[in-house]
C-alpha cells in the first residue's frame, strides 16, 4: 500500500478510536476488529501491548512490535492495610507506561490477552491516569491467531516516552465513597464475583470473611465472555444489566475481591455505552477486614 | 472446595459426644478396640466407615426406614450403571469381566454412604469429617453433594461458569430444597431404568404454574420442557478414559468439553416427562473408555444413544431462547441435527436427532413488533 | 474391718478409673487436636492420581 494512503488509513482509524468531539454524545469505540489492528501494525504512535499470563507464550509468537506486560504481576501491588492487587502510585505508573511500554500521552495502545480479563484491566489502569486512546482488539490473542494474522517472535525494542498522568477521580470508589452512597437510589453497586462469593457461600483466599457489600446486584463478570475473550452479544448483555437495574441513568460502582473483575466490567459497561462507571479498586479485600463496615455475610469463614 | 487438613479429617468435637450419636460408643458402630494400647492396635478391625456396604448394620437399630430405604437409593448402589455400561458392551463372557473390574475401580467408587452424605466428606471427595463427626440431618451442599457433582451441576448452580442458577442466586435455595430425603433415600425400587425414574423426583411444574401472561408459555404449551427456554449452555463431557497410574491410583482423564445448548426429541415421552421437545448432552462415554482394561470392550457401543435428556441446573428467566421467537426458531445450531452426530452414531440416536424438516421455522415480525424492536447495537 | 473396707473401696477405684481410661480411648485421642495433627503429620495424605485431567 502507497505510504501515503497507508498514512492516512492509519489516521483514519485512531482517529475512529476517540470521541469525536469533546462533550459529544458519540460512544468512544473500546473494541476493534482484528483485521482491522492488523492494518496498524508498525504504524507509528500505535503501541500493541501484549496481556498474556505467560511470558514463553510471548517470546514464542506475538503481534510484531508488541510488547510484553503480566498485568497481573507488573500493575498491582499491595496497598494499605496489606489489601493486595491494587493499582500502583501514579508516579510509578507514569514511569511503568511510559519507559517501560513506550506509551506517550498521543500513543493510541491496542491490547490483546488470552484469559480474557487482564487486558481489561489495563484498559482501566489506563483510562484511570487520563490516557483515553485505548482499545481491546476484539477477541484477544485467539482471534488474531484464527484469522491467521502475522506475528514473529523478535525482540521489541521499546523507545522510552515521556508519559503525563492526570488522575480521573470519576473512574474509582473508595470504601468512604461507597459508604457515602449507600442509600443512594442513583447509584448502584454490581458485584462482579461468582454467585458463590457473592453468597457469601465461598471465600477468596484475601477476604476475610465470606459476604457481600448491602445492597449489591450479582453479575459474574466472566459469564459474559465466550470463550475467554469474546464478549457477548450487546444487545443481550444490555437487556440483562438493564433486567438487574443497572441502567444507563445510574452511576454504577463495580467491585470484587481486588478490583481485578471489576475492571473487566468496568469495560464490558463501557463498551455498552454506560456513562457513569467506578471502581473499587480495593473492593471485598478492604471491607470484608474492616469490622465497621455494613456486610451481608454468609457461611464461607 | 479446599482440601481439609489431616487432623480436622478425623477430629471429632467435644460437644458431639453429648448427641444421641454420641453417647453410642465409637467401638459399637466402627469396631477396632477401644483399649488397644497404640494407634494400630485400636485400631485393628476398625472401619472408618461402618454404614457401607451395608446401611443397616450401624444404622437400622434406630433408623429401621430409613437405612432399609437407602440401601436401595441410586446413590448408595449406583444400579442404573452396569445395565447401560452393558448395553454397550460386547457380550464375551471374559470382556465383561474386564469391564466389570473397570467398573468396580472407576464407577462404583463413586457410592454415597449414609455417613457421606450425613457426617463426612464422600470418599471419592477424600473424605474427611465436616463437623467434628456430628450427624447433619441435611446434607453439606459444598462438602456433601457438590464434592461429587461439582464439575457439571455444581458449577452450572452456583455460577462458577456461567450465570448461574436463580434457585440458588437469587432464592437462596440448595439442594436439598428440591432434592429432599423422601427423593433422595430411594423409592425402594431396585429397577430404575435412570436416574430420573425415581418416585419423588422434582419437577419444574411441582411448584411451578406457566406465568398465564407470558404469550410464549400458551403458545407453546406442552409441547416444550421448561429447560428448553430457560437454562443456559452447559457442559458436555465426552471422551472419558479411565485407568490405573503408575501408583495403582484411578485415574479419570476427560479430553473433550464443550459448553452449549442443544435442543433434541423426547425419546422415552411418557406423564412425567410429556414434552415433545427437549435439551440433550452428550454422555462422556466412547467406545474405548475402558481401553485400560482391555480392548474391544464396548463393541455394541452403537446400541443406546449417547446424547441424553438433560436438566441443566442453571434456570435463569431470562435467557437468550426465550428472548426473541427466532433466535430459536430457525435456528439450526441449537438442534440436534443429523450433521452433529458421528456417522456410526446416528442410528442409535435416530430417537433423539431433529430433522432438519421439523426445525421450527423463522417466525415473521408483525407490525407492531416492528416499532417495539428495540435498535440494534454492536460493538463496532 | 475398716482396712477390708479401704482396701475394697481402693480395689473399685483402680478398676473403674482403669476402665474409664481404657473406653475412651478413641475420645481421648481423637478429641485432642494437638495430638491429632502430630500424628497425621507422620502418615502418608490420601493421594489421588496425578494423571486425572479434564472436567469430572
Amino acid at each position: 500500500m502507497r505510504r501515503t494512503t497507508r498514512l492516512m488509513l492509519v489516521l483514519a482509524m485512531i482517529t475512529a478510536l476517540v470521541p469525536l468531539a469533546a462533550g459529544s454524545a458519540s460512544a468512544e469505540r473500546v473494541f476493534i476488529r482484528a483485521d482491522q489492528a492488523a492494518e496498524l501494525v508498525g504504524a507509528p504512535g500505535v503501541r500493541f501491548v501484549d496481556c498474556r499470563r505467560d511470558d514463553a507464550q510471548y517470546a514464542k509468537a506475538h503481534v510484531p512490535g508488541a510488547v510484553f506486560m503480566n498485568v497481573n504481576k507488573a500493575l498491582r501491588t499491595t496497598g494499605a492495610w496489606e489489601v493486595p492487587g491494587v493499582r500502583r502510585d501514579l508516579e510509578e505508573l507514569e514511569e511503568l507506561f511510559g519507559r517501560d511500554l513506550g506509551i506517550g500521552n498521543n500513543t493510541t495502545v491496542l491490547l490483546y490477552d488470552d484469559e480474557g480479563y487482564d487486558a481489561t484491566r489495563l484498559f482501566w489502569e489506563l483510562k484511570y491516569v487520563g490516557h483515553d486512546k485505548v482499545a481491546l482488539i476484539f477477541g484477544g490473542w485467539p482471534e488474531w491467531t484464527a484469522q491467521n494474522l502475522p506475528v514473529d517472535n523478535k525482540t521489541v525494542g521499546v523507545e522510552p516516552r515521556n508519559f503525563v498522568g492526570t488522575i480521573q477521580p470519576d473512574l474509582l470508589a473508595t470504601a468512604s465513597y461507597i459508604v457515602q452512597n449507600l442509600g443512594n437510589p442513583n447509584v448502584i453497586l454490581v458485584d462482579c464475583r461468582p454467585p458463590a462469593q457473592y453468597k457469601g457461600d465461598a471465600k477468596a483466599p484475601m477476604a476475610k470473611v465470606g459476604g457481600r457489600i448491602p445492597t449489591a446486584v450479582n453479575a459474574f463478570t466472566l459469564a459474559n465472555w465466550e470463550d475467554k475473550t469474546y464478549l457477548k452479544d450487546p444487545n443481550e448483555l444490555g437487556d440483562m444489566y438493564a433486567d438487574m437495574g443497572i441502567t444507563k441513568d445510574k452511576e454504577v460502582i463495580c467491585y470484587c475481591n481486588t478490583g481485578y473483575y471489576a475492571s473487566n466490567t468496568f469495560f464490558i459497561l463501557k463498551a455498552l455505552d454506560y456513562p457513569n462507571v467506578r471502581v473499587y479498586d480495593y473492593s471485598w479485600a478492604e471491607w470484608s477486614g474492616k469490622a465497621f463496615l455494613p456486610k451481608i455475610e454468609g457461611t464461607a469463614k | 472446595m479446599a482440601p481439609l487438613e489431616p487432623h480436622i479429617k478425623v477430629l471429632v468435637a467435644k460437644d458431639f459426644l453429648d448427641t444421641d450419636h454420641g453417647e453410642i460408643d465409637c467401638e459399637e458402630c466402627h469396631g477396632g478396640d477401644p483399649k488397644g494400647k497404640d494407634m494400630a492396635a485400636a485400631h485393628k478391625g476398625m472401619t472408618a466407615d461402618p454404614t457401607f456396604p451395608d446401611a443397616d448394620k450401624a444404622c437400622a437399630d434406630c433408623h429401621e426406614e430409613e437405612a432399609a430405604l437407602a440401601k436401595t437409593s441410586l446413590h448408595y448402589t449406583l444400579a442404573t450403571y452396569r445395565p447401560m455400561v452393558h448395553k454397550r458392551a460386547s457380550g464375551e463372557t471374559k470382556k465383561l469381566a474386564l469391564l466389570d473390574k473397570g467398573m468396580d475401580n472407576h464407577c462404583f467408587s463413586c457410592h454415597a454412604s449414609c455417613g457421606q452424605c450425613h457426617v463426612s466428606r464422600p470418599e471419592s471427595a477424600m473424605g474427611g469429617l465436616i463437623d467434628g463427626h456430628k450427624f447433619n440431618a441435611k446434607p453439606d451442599q459444598t462438602n456433601q453433594c457438590t464434592a461429587c457433582h461439582g464439575s457439571r451441576v455444581g458449577n452450572e448452580f452456583t455460577g462458577a461458569t456461567g450465570q448461574g442458577d436463580v434457585h440458588y442466586t437469587r432464592h437462596d435455595m440448595d439442594c436439598m430444597e428440591c432434592h429432599p430425603a423422601s427423593e433422595l433415600h430411594g423409592d425402594g425400587k431396585t429397577d430404575h431404568k435412570n436416574r430420573y425414574d425415581v418416585e419423588g423426583s422434582p419437577r419444574c411444574g411441582d411448584c411451578h404454574e406457566p406465568d398465564p401472561k407470558v404469550e410464549q408459555h400458551a403458545v407453546h404449551g406442552d409441547k416444550i420442557s421448561c429447560y428448553v427456554c430457560h437454562s443456559q449452555p452447559y457442559a458436555n463431557c465426552y471422551a472419558c478414559h479411565v485407568g490405573l497410574d503408575s501408583k495403582g491410583l484411578a485415574y479419570y482423564k476427560n479430553p473433550v468439553e464443550e459448553e452449549h445448548l442443544m435442543i433434541g426429541l423426547n425419546p422415552n415421552q411418557d406423564p412425567d416427562r410429556p414434552e415433545k421437545w427437549i435439551l440433550v448432552r452428550r454422555v462422556p462415554v466412547v467406545p474405548t473408555s475402558f481401553e485400560f482394561y482391555g480392548k474391544d470392550l464396548l463393541t455394541n457401543f452403537n446400541q443406546a444413544n449417547n446424547w441424553k435428556y438433560a436438566s441443566p441446573h442453571n434456570i435463569q428467566k431470562i435467557t437468550s431462547q426465550n428472548r426473541e421467537c427466532n433466535n430459536c426458531h430457525g435456528n439450526k445450531d441449537l438442534f440436534l441435527t443429523e450433521d452433529k452426530v458421528k456417522p456410526e452414531m446416528q442410528k442409535a440416536n435416530a430417537p433423539v436427532i431433529v430433522p432438519e424438516d421439523q426445525i421450527p421455522g423463522k417466525q415473521e415480525s408483525q407490525g407492531e413488533d416492528e416499532e417495539k424492536a428495540p435498535k440494534k447495537r454492536s460493538y463496532f | 474391718m475398716r482396712w477390708k473396707l479401704t482396701f475394697l473401696m481402693a480395689l473399685l477405684a483402680v478398676t473403674v478409673g482403669t476402665a474409664a481410661v481404657q473406653a475412651s480411648q478413641c475420645v481421648s485421642c481423637h478429641t485432642d487436636a494437638e495430638q491429632l495433627k502430630t500424628i497425621t503429620k507422620t502418615l502418608p495424605s490420601p493421594v489421588a492420581s496425578a494423571e486425572t485431567a479434564g472436567k469430572g
